[in-house]
């Protein structure tokens, strides 16, 4: 497996030179599944997150101050330097990392991609390459979208402790600046990226009938994961330091 | 919609077997079980530690960035480490038991179903809840919350770890509110919450895994259910039951 | 037409060399593992062989896989337009024209807009020589043409095959465990833990070996 992922990075600097390899139809495609499908339950799924972190951090300023003043800059950053970030590439990974493993898997075993390089298709061009300008486009505005609408349920709940909409945006916008948006995007980009890129690899690389399918699935998760979560902590370090 | 409200109740209905199986089960069952539970926990351990390392540290570096801009870093240690412990951590790491327990566990029933494996198994007289399904599950519900328990310690160490070697922060000072903030109530959370991700991940790679069909392709496609499923379900939990401890705390306390 | 000299694949064969001219169909026939299905692999440019080389007549090659290989997440039509799209760069109704074309000439005329997995066993084999043929090959490889079918079907997909390769004027290698389909060619290849031996269809009894192979009985 790491020969093929090795394979793979080696080659996206060649595909980049060569927009010739670019296919247009597979991408689009790729763009109009992963946005129908995927971005209203994902933002959805982090909004209820966010809810409940508004709670928690509510819970901290009781305990520490007994006082409430800090919840909405405490939520605000807090969900768009790290929740609104990490929950949806992690539900991107099973979304899309876990259905497209599957679907390449499937495809290796029944001969289908030898049948595509018969054809005269590098079958990189035809199934990665699409999937990842897809998949990095869409990390980016997922995270995007998802802090909007995070903080917009952050908002509501924090109409419990008597907050009201004006008042919040004053105080989260207080310490926020422009370079935690950026920075959240560019990590959601990364993680788009990443995703595409290891289900490829361990797709390509799946051996032996249905129990192939099922164990490589399996394994491409968990490193997707794991890849994220590390990913999401050297970045994180290294924003910190500039 | 109703295909959803359809596949929830099968769900229920599958759940309510495996209950009632594991009740009527014989107790040599319960060997098995714990033998089960054990192999998945160290099978699986390496990678939960993995990752709750990270875990930890992510929420050191950037609980020490917000704080700061507050000057509030006195609250690091508390702040941090109980959020790790309430919601952060058995989140983050219930999704990695998604993968690492639940798809594989989706994985190996789907490819037993494909295989007809389960039919021989059934026409040799083994039934499929008592002898598969429930020791199955309920090892997937003891490893889980085991490992999740595990996997928040080693959280826990990777925040203490960083903070030990960032520059900036005072180690006095970090660990001075941690009592504060970390009693009862944050323990008791983040253990429902582990409970509760561990029988979502066991019910759904079950169900997935048992009622796959179709070939490799179905077995892949059990597999991406039940990780979708899991995530989801896990999210939706979470909401639940935070909203939940939310309003116990607001009744108990003032 | 197909020149292949001294190919070589790790410890499965060293130093086949034949010769097809156009239009033949040959069999390459022998028990399981021997590397039949690897040798096609081979030719069709899928494997890298150890050593050795060949000459085809054009690129144009197609290849019949043992599990269909046919795409599964596009309908039939569409698994047809997909070859002419790629290889051709036909589209339109010109394209779709030749689709219902094939598709005719393989009766499975009707299914366009069904998946593969729709279909029976047989009525995927047919797709995907209509397929494989649909960009007119030089040179079409066949890895187990008949394998799972049962009798009728088998010598019905054997027929289709012959003409449809007739017509076309293409070059037919086929690997076979099937007999009645192996005896269709003009000439038989027996490949055997290295050993490769090459006769025509009417001189099989004069090789002991390939004798008891063929009427399944132990050296």
């Amino acid at each position: 497996m790491w020969r093929m992922l090795a394979s793979i990075l080696i080659d996206i600097p060649h595909f980049l030179i060569h927009p010739r390899r670019f296919r247009w139809r597979e991408t689009l495609e790729a763009l109009s599944t992963l946005g129908a499908g995927s971005f209203q339950v994902i933002t959805l799924a982090t909004a209820f997150a966010g809810i409940v972190i508004t709670h928690e951090m509510a819970w901290h300023m009781q305990k520490a101050l007994h006082s409430v003043a800090m919840v909405p800059g405490m939520s605000a950053q807090f969900i768009v330097r790290e929740l609104a970030v990490a929950v949806p590439a992690l539900l991107l990974v099973s979304k899309v990392g876990a259905s497209l493993t599957a679907e390449i898997a499937t495809m290796k075993i029944t001969d289908q991609i030898d049948a595509l390089r018969l054809l005269g298709i590098n079958p990189l061009d035809y199934l990665l390459y699409p999937r990842l300008i897809a998949c990095t486009v869409a990390g980016g505005a997922l995270t995007l979208i998802s802090i909007l609408v995070t903080l917009l349920c952050s908002v509501a709940t924090a109409r419990a402790y008597h907050f009201s909409p004006p008042e919040y945006l004053a105080l989260a916008g207080h310490f926020m600046k422009l370079t935690d948006v950026i920075q959240a995007v560019i990590k959601g980009s990364t993680y788009g990226a990443i995703i595409p890129i290891m289900s490829c690899a361990y797709g390509f690389c799946c051996r032996g009938g249905a129990e192939g399918v099922g164990h490589t699935t399996t394994q491409s998760v968990v490193a997707s994961t794991l890849c994220v979560i590390v990913l999401d902590f050297i970045l994180t370090m290294l924003f910190s330091l500039i | 919609m109703l295909r959803f409200i359809r596949e929830l109740g099968a769900i229920v209905l599958f759940t309510k077997s495996i209950l009632y199986a594991l009740w009527i089960g014989p107790a040599s069952m319960w060997h098995e079980i714990l033998h089960e539970t054990s192999r998945i926990f160290w099978r699986s351990l390496q990678t939960i530690s993995f990752a709750g390392f990270f875990v930890g540290a992510i929420l050191i570096l950037q609980f020490d960035t917000i704080l700061a801009r507050y000057d509030a870093r006195l609250y690091l240690g508390g702040v941090c480490m109980s959020t790790i412990i309430r919601d952060v951590g058995p989140l983050i790491i219930a999704f990695l038991l998604v993968g690492k327990v639940g798809a594989y566990t989706a994985a190996e029933l789907g490819t037993m179903r494909v295989t007809e494996q389960i039919d021989a198994r059934e026409c040799l007289g083994a039934e499929s809840f008592v002898t598969l399904l429930a020791p199955r599950w309920m090892s997937i519900v003891l490893a889980s919350l085991t490992l999740l328990i595990a996997g928040l310690s080693i959280s826990i160490g990777g925040a203490f770890f960083l903070a030990l070697i960032h520059s900036s922060i005072n180690m006095h000072e970090f660990l001075f509110l941690v009592p504060r903030f970390n009693g009862f109530s944050t323990l008791g959370s983040g253990l429902l919450k582990s409970f509760i991700y561990g029988l979502l991940v066991a019910t759904l790679a079950c169900f997935y895994g048992f009622y796959a069909k179709n070939g490799a392709a179905g077995v892949g496609r059990a597999v991406t259910k039940a990780t979708v499923g899991t995530h989801f379900s896990i999210i939706v939990a979470n909401y639940l039951t935070g909203t939940l401890l939310t309003a116990l705390e607001h009744l108990g306390g003032p | 037409m197909l020149k292949v000299d001294g190919l070589s694949y790790k410890k499965l064969f060293q130093n086949i060399s034949f010769n097809l001219p156009q239009g033949t169909h040959a069999s390459l026939i022998g028990p399981s593992g021997s590397g039949k299905s690897t040798l096609l692999r081979i030719i069709a440019g899928l494997l890298p062989p150890t050593q050795g080389s060949m000459i085809h007549a054009s690129n144009n090659i197609g290849m019949l896989f043992q599990r269909n290989a046919l795409f599964d997440s596009l309908t039939v039509e569409e698994n047809l337009l997909f070859p002419l799209r790629e290889r051709c760069r036909m589209v339109g109704q010109k394209a779709r024209a030749k689709a219902s074309a094939a598709l005719e000439a393989v009766d499975l005329a009707g299914t366009e807009e069904n998946y593969p997995y729709e279909l029976s066993g047989g009525m995927q084999k047919r797709l995907s020589i209509a397929r494989a043929l649909i960009v007119h090959p030089d040179l079409l490889l066949a890895d187990e043409p008949t394998a799972g079918l049962d009798p009728i079907t088998s010598d019905t997909i054997g027929c289709l095959l012959d003409r449809l390769v007739s017509e076309h004027g293409t070059t037919l290698l086929t690997v076979s465990s099937d007999m009645q389909q192996a005896l269709r060619g003009s000439s038989i290849f027996f490949l055997d833990q290295g050993t490769f031996l090459k006769t025509n269809t009417t001189e099989i009894c004069s090789h002991h070996a390939l004798k008891c192979f063929f009427y399944g009985l132990s050296l």
